[in-house]
């Protein structure tokens, strides 16, 4: 068990004694027990773990879209446990941005409406001379009146970028964003990401199997047991 | 011998005990039947009352209404009711209304009723001929000589007849049901006291 | 507004199932708008004719003439523009005015009717003038100056007189001035006995036989300002007559009539009717809710994955509700425009095709009300069909994004339930409403959910039954089957998907087979009758001695055979031993007088008929064991009651009832209980006994003669006149006549009307059909991958959907069989014949149906390369 350093006012994410367990078939299967965890500003985080460590649960708590049993989970000093389905919808829009491993583009939409929808859901006027200058910001400015289905993966996952961080989150929650591209695609891809995080001094969680891919980040853990043990350089 | 005397005797009085006693048929159409009412309500159940009270249990008015018949059933249904085995000693014939409200010729109806009779002398039951009128509607030629039929039957064929057997009853809107035409069952108790007028005499 | 934005791109964005979504609601709309249309059309034709009959809106009379003061009570209770007429009616002899007046006048007997010279005030008297040619004379005006009359043809044959000459009626000569050819208040529940003479109300005093102790009818007439829509009419029409019985219910001799209760026997062809365009019209409206729900489940399964994408970048759960229910009401909207623009197209050719039997006349349009209400339905009311699939977001869970496999919702059944419940109270409202009580609405809904209950758990059999059936076509065939294999084990695995395709298909199929069987009973019924048997005539008061001359004289004029009926008055005395006195006093749930009346006399007129004609069919219990009575076999003869009679009375089959005919008692038992068809025009009696009972009681004989020329009846007329002088003709061809083509006609609408519901079943079925092909291409996609022949594919796709279309069509067909008959018993008095054809065809037709549609889709799917399908579906 190891407590990540740090001054809990200062810290972006605070994640204290958080439980989560499925029952599948009758038996209660535990997945996160007793999880601790800290995260300041403009910290890169990374967290590997082998598949079925709760990783994807540790996300989804960590994204407001689904509820710890016990313990409590503070984002940028709000505490998500005790909100409403508004509030976390709110916070959401305003605090947390996140890439999946499959894009989860909306398909129906285009590149440009992929990116400024955050902003139309935040109720923000500017939102496509924002989405565009996001879109520019990947790469994509010359793309952006384009489907899903009519771009590249890499292309794909670079717009789910700048949907993600179009809104300026605090925190950006990267769930394996380069493990559905090719190995150069998927450099980068996870390139842009860093810069862009970097500029605008987002705290990153990163999860990740790719070891080299931890190793660029400030801090690396490993999702065991249900718990999260730091891996020291 | 006394035994055979006695019995003799017996026979006697019950046969004319029997012959003493009146047994009418009512022998009619709907007026008769009590239409629309209940039949309790209806003139025959009214004088079948009356004369169990004057001769006793066994005296009785029967109920022979058919709605909607004409003169033309009058010869086929008392034979009919011949055949029953009771002793018919008076028959109230009171048919011929639907003839009239249907306008069938008089002269027709007179031979109809005129058959009836005669069937009836032939086993001695005494008649009562019910006269009608027609509602002046008809046409006046038509009304009178069909009311007229029933006076020139009684005349010739020398039968009791009932004037008007809706006597104080036709017409008037609190003695008939709304169609104007059939008696309720007051009217019926107004009927009862017409026919017993002209019954009673010959009973 | 960014997700009414959001929705009208998801909208633009799948083209696809936008236009499915909105062809689905517009088919079912459609067929609601053109039955409304065609509903509302055949009422105002039907309610034009009635009105003809009364001539008027509603008309109060008496065998009295009306006081002042009720005279005003009723004119204070119409509207303002109100017409009134008065008329004045009863019967007397007609005599020719002769010169010779030595010899009495040849007379007749006729129905004189005094009118006003506003007469009538709906439809016309059709006649021919003095030169006997089609007049258009304003003659009602012409009576009110003078004494001439207008007379049925009857008349002028009985008395050998001809147009121009004169008549007596009572004191007053009348010129005859014309001869009726038509007169549409001849009305066919009164067959009047006397032929109708018409003359200005203002001349009946001068006839001198308006006077104390004369039967006159004296009726005051009112026709109602236009409305401005057939319905609004409709309803005051009805609030009027409520309010003139109210009005007459303390005068006991004040009779009110309205059109509408003015013709009994076409009342009740048209309640059928009415009820019977409801429930189509409701099937239709079910059907495109069923399919509406079916397509936006699919698309919501298709959609989960981006409502929780939305709900990952800020977007609050409700919000998913809001693109989907903006989604439905633009395509509802859509759907209900469409479904406008069709009718307006259709209409026209429905109104071709049913010009030759509702006349030229009629006008099939689009109402008002129907285009609201269809409008209201299709943007409010597909939101509201579509709960339940909002019920299933619930279960939605946007963390599911992070995990590699997402598990689609499961519906939870409670919710969904609970979801269906405003669907349910829409459908049980429209149900109430269309048939005007909500028992219709209860039986409906029952009838759905059993339906649905019976689909579930056959699905659940079949389910269940696949496995062995799979294991042994494995032991038959070997490998070799692997399509058929693949299909039964997909088929098997994919439960609940499948379940809510096989209840769909089922529901949809109960319901499509279950409207042409409806209709092909209705249609046998109205239209049962042979022509050749139906009766022009009918002979009433043959006395049993005349039975078999007048049958030899008819005979022997070669006149088309007809019947003849005893007829036998009897009082019933004992029920089951019983004196009846008492229990007959109160009998709950008679509505009119009159009957109630009759019953307190119980008095009947019975008749002998050892079988039954083609006019009655069997209700309930058997036929007479045998014609005749035989003493020696049976202990009691056998009596058949009619239906609504029994119910009424509350007797039941083994009854014994114990009657007394003219004073001889006669007991029967209840074998069967008889149903006199619509269509019928035969005599028809409440008892009827085997023969060989009373054959000694007095009777009189109703016969009837087949249809004949107006010359031959009244030949008849005055040859019987002189050899059977009590017997009397009535003449129904015309009657029968009217009421044939109304029942032909309403046959008609009704099969139209089933052709429209089955190609809107139809429809709904393809959107269905198509949408489950469009979810299995993905699997295809992979079993192409994975290097499985086109053949091979497209048979286990075949297979699939053969298996579900098969059994959900004939399980459909069997509960379709229920359906009708639940809906004939409880809807439609009682009639019910087993319509196998009408049911199997549609059966058969969805059922292929489904499979082209598969088979072609499939091809469609097969032909597009498997890696654009995995692709756009991953």
């Amino acid at each position: 068990m190891s407590h990540p350093s740090g001054n809990l006012d200062k810290s972006v994410i605070s994640v204290v004694n958080v439980g989560k367990s499925y029952s599948r078939s009758g038996q209660k299967l535990s997945v996160l027990a007793k999880l601790n965890f800290e995260a300041g500003a403009a910290q890169t985080i990374a967290i590997t773990g082998p598949s079925g460590s709760g990783k994807s649960t540790l996300l989804g708590l960590l994204a407001g879209l689904d509820e710890p049993e016990t313990g409590t989970i503070r984002m940028d000093g709000v505490d998500l446990t005790n909100m409403s389905q508004a509030g976390l919808a709110s916070f959401r829009a305003k605090t947390v941005g996140i890439v999946f491993q499959q894009f989860h583009l909306l398909q129906t939409l285009t590149a440009l409406e992929n990116v400024s929808l955050p902003l139309e859901i935040a109720g923000n006027k500017a939102a496509e001379a924002e989405a565009i200058s996001r879109l520019e910001a990947v790469g994509l400015g010359t793309r952006a009146n384009h489907l899903p289905s009519q771009l590249s993966g890499g292309e794909c996952q670079r717009v789910a970028i700048a949907r993600a961080l179009v809104v300026r989150p605090k925190i950006l929650l990267a769930d394996e964003p380069s493990g559905n591209l090719d190995a150069k695609t998927g450099e980068h891809v996870t390139d842009l990401l860093f810069d862009l995080v970097r500029k605008d001094g987002t705290t990153l969680i990163l999860v990740t199997h790719n070891e080299e891919l931890a190793k660029r980040c400030d801090h690396r853990y490993q999702l065991r047991d249900g718990q999260l043990h730091r891996v020291l350089r | 011998m006394k035994w055979i005397l006695s019995s003799l005797f017996f026979l006697t009085i019950s046969s004319t005990a029997f012959a003493a006693v009146p047994v009418v048929l009512c022998l009619g159409d709907s007026l008769t039947e009590g239409f629309e009412i209940s039949p309790d309500t209806a003139f025959p159940a009214l004088l079948d009352k009356r004369l169990k009270e004057k001769f006793g249990p066994k005296a009785e008015a029967i109920n022979a209404g058919i709605s909607g018949a004409t003169s033309a059933s009058g010869p086929s249904r008392l034979k009919f009711q011949l055949k029953s085995p009771k002793q018919l000693t008076h028959v109230i014939l009171a048919l011929g209304a639907n003839d009239g409200l249907r306008g069938l010729p008089v002269a027709a109806m007179k031979k109809n009723l005129e058959d009836t009779i005669k069937i009836a002398k032939e086993n001695q039951v005494k008649v009562l001929l019910a006269g009608m009128k027609i509602p002046p509607n008809y046409g006046p030629g038509y009304a009178k000589s069909f009311e007229e039929v029933f006076k020139k039957i009684g005349r010739e064929q020398k039968v009791a007849v009932i004037p008007f057997l809706l006597e104080g009853v036709a017409a008037h809107p609190n003695l008939t049901l709304p169609d104007g035409l059939h008696p309720n069952p007051i009217g019926h108790r107004i009927m009862v006291e017409t026919i017993w007028k002209n019954l009673e005499p010959i009973l | 507004m960014i997700w009414r934005r959001l929705a009208w791109r998801e909208i633009i964005n799948t083209p696809k199932f936008s236009l499915f979504f909105i062809l689905n609601i517009a088919l079912g709309l459609t067929g609601f708008i053109t039955v409304s249309a065609l509903k509302s059309s055949v009422d105002h034709s039907l309610s034009g004719k009635s009105r003809e009959i009364l001539g008027a809106d509603i008309a109060v009379s008496a065998f009295r003439p009306m006081t002042q003061e009720e005279i005003a009570g009723f004119d204070a209770l119409v509207p303002r523009g109100t017409l009134t007429a008065e008329e004045s009616g009863w019967v007397s002899m007609v005599a020719a005015v002769t010169k010779d007046s030595n010899v009495p006048p040849p007379a007749r007997l006729m129905e004189i009717r005094a009118v006003d010279p506003t007469f009538p005030f709906y439809g016309q008297v059709a006649f021919t003038g003095e030169d006997g040619k089609p007049s258009s004379d304003a003659i009602f005006r012409r009576m009110e100056q003078k004494s001439v009359a207008l007379a049925a043809p009857e008349l002028y044959f009985q008395l050998d007189l001809k147009p121009g000459q004169s008549v007596k009626i009572g004191d007053q000569a009348f010129r005859l001035a014309g001869t009726i050819v038509s007169d549409p208040s001849t009305s066919s529940a009164s067959f009047s006995i006397a032929p109708r003479i018409y003359i200005g109300r203002n001349w009946a005093k001068q006839t001198g036989l308006i006077q104390r102790g004369s039967r006159i009818t004296h009726a005051r007439q009112y026709a109602l300002p236009n409305q401005s829509t057939e319905s609004a009419q409709g309803s005051d029409q009805r609030d009027l007559e409520i309010k003139f019985k109210d009005f007459a219910k303390t005068r006991s001799d004040l009779r009110v009539r309205s059109h509408t209760s003015a013709t009994d026997e076409l009342g009740r062809i048209l309640k059928f009717l009415g009820d019977y365009l409801g429930i189509v019209a409701l099937i239709a409206i079910i059907l495109s809710g069923i399919g509406g729900n079916f397509l936006i489940l699919a698309h919501v399964r298709t959609k989960i994955r981006d409502l929780a994408i939305l709900q990952s970048i800020g977007a609050r759960p409700s919000s998913a509700r809001w693109i989907i229910g903006w989604q439905l009401i633009i395509l509802g909207f859509g759907g209900a425009v469409c479904a406008v623009a069709i009718a307006a197209i259709l209409l026209p050719s429905i109104r071709e095709i049913l010009a030759p039997f509702l006349g030229t006349a009629i006008t099939v349009t689009i109402q008002k009300d129907s285009v609201v209400t269809a409008l209201i339905m299709g943007t409010l009311g597909t939101p509201i069909a579509a709960l339940p699939v909002f019920a299933h977001l619930e279960g939605m869970s946007a963390a599911t994004l992070f995990r590699e496999h997402q598990d689609p919702s499961r519906i939870k059944p409670l919710g969904w339930l609970m979801a269906a419940l405003p669907s349910t109270a829409i459908i049980f409202g429209l149900a109430s409403w269309q048939a005007r009580s909500p028992k219709a609405g209860i039986l409906f809904l029952m009838i759905t959910g059993i339906a649905i209950l019976i689909l579930a758990g056959s699905g659940i059999l079949l389910l269940r039954s696949l496995g062995p059936f799979s294991r042994l076509i494995k032991q038959k065939t070997g490998r070799k089957s692997w399509p058929i294999l693949m299909a039964l084990r997909h088929t098997r695995r994919s439960g609940q998907t499948l379940m809510v395709s096989f209840v769909t298909l089922g529901l949809c199929a109960a319901l499509i087979s279950a409207v042409p069987q409806i209709q092909a009973i209705l249609t046998s019924e109205l239209t049962s009758s042979d022509k050749t048997v139906l009766p022009g005539l009918f002979i009433f008061d043959i006395q049993p001695e005349q039975e078999a001359p007048l049958r030899q004289f008819l005979e022997s004029r070669n006149l088309p055979s007809g019947s003849f009926s005893p007829l036998i008055r009897a009082r019933l005395d004992r029920i089951n031993e019983k004196i009846t006195g008492d229990t007959f006093d109160n009998i709950p749930g008679t509505r009119e007088r009159q009957t109630e009346e009759q019953f307190k006399n119980r008095t009947y007129n019975l008749s002998v008929r050892g079988r039954l004609t083609t006019s009655e069919a069997l209700a309930a219990g058997r036929e007479f064991e045998t014609v005749r009575y035989d003493p020696s076999k049976q202990d009691i003869p056998e009596i058949s009651l009619e239906k609504r009679f029994a119910e009424r009375t509350g007797m039941k089959i083994g009854d014994i009832l114990e009657f007394n005919v003219q004073g001889i008692p006669v007991k029967g038992r209840v074998v069967n209980l008889r149903r006199v068809r619509w269509a019928s025009f035969q005599p028809n009696f409440f008892v009827q006994f085997q023969e060989g009972v009373i054959d000694d009681a007095p009777r009189t004989y109703l016969g009837t003669v087949g249809q004949t020329d107006f010359e031959t009846t009244q030949k008849l007329q005055r040859e019987l006149a002189q050899s059977f002088s009590n017997v009397s003709i009535v003449d129904v061809k015309a009657s029968v006549d009217r009421i044939l083509a109304i029942s032909q006609q309403v046959a008609l609408a009704i099969t139209a009307m089933a052709l429209l519901c089955l190609l809107a079943g139809l429809g709904v079925l393809t959107a269905i059909t198509l949408q489950q092909s469009r979810a299995r291409s993905y699997e295809t996609a992979i079993l192409k991958v994975l290097g499985a022949s086109f053949r091979e594919v497209y048979a286990r796709v075949l297979g699939e959907a053969a298996i579900v279309a098969f059994f959900a069509a004939f399980t459909g067909l069997a509960i379709s069989f229920g359906i009708a008959w639940v809906l004939s018993v409880f809807i439609f008095d009682g009639v019910w014949v087993f319509a196998v054809s009408a049911a199997v065809v549609p059966a058969l037709l969805i059922f292929t149906l489904t499979l082209i549609i598969t088979m072609a889709a499939s091809r469609i799917a097969l032909g597009t390369n498997a890696r654009n399908l995995l692709q756009s579906e991953s």
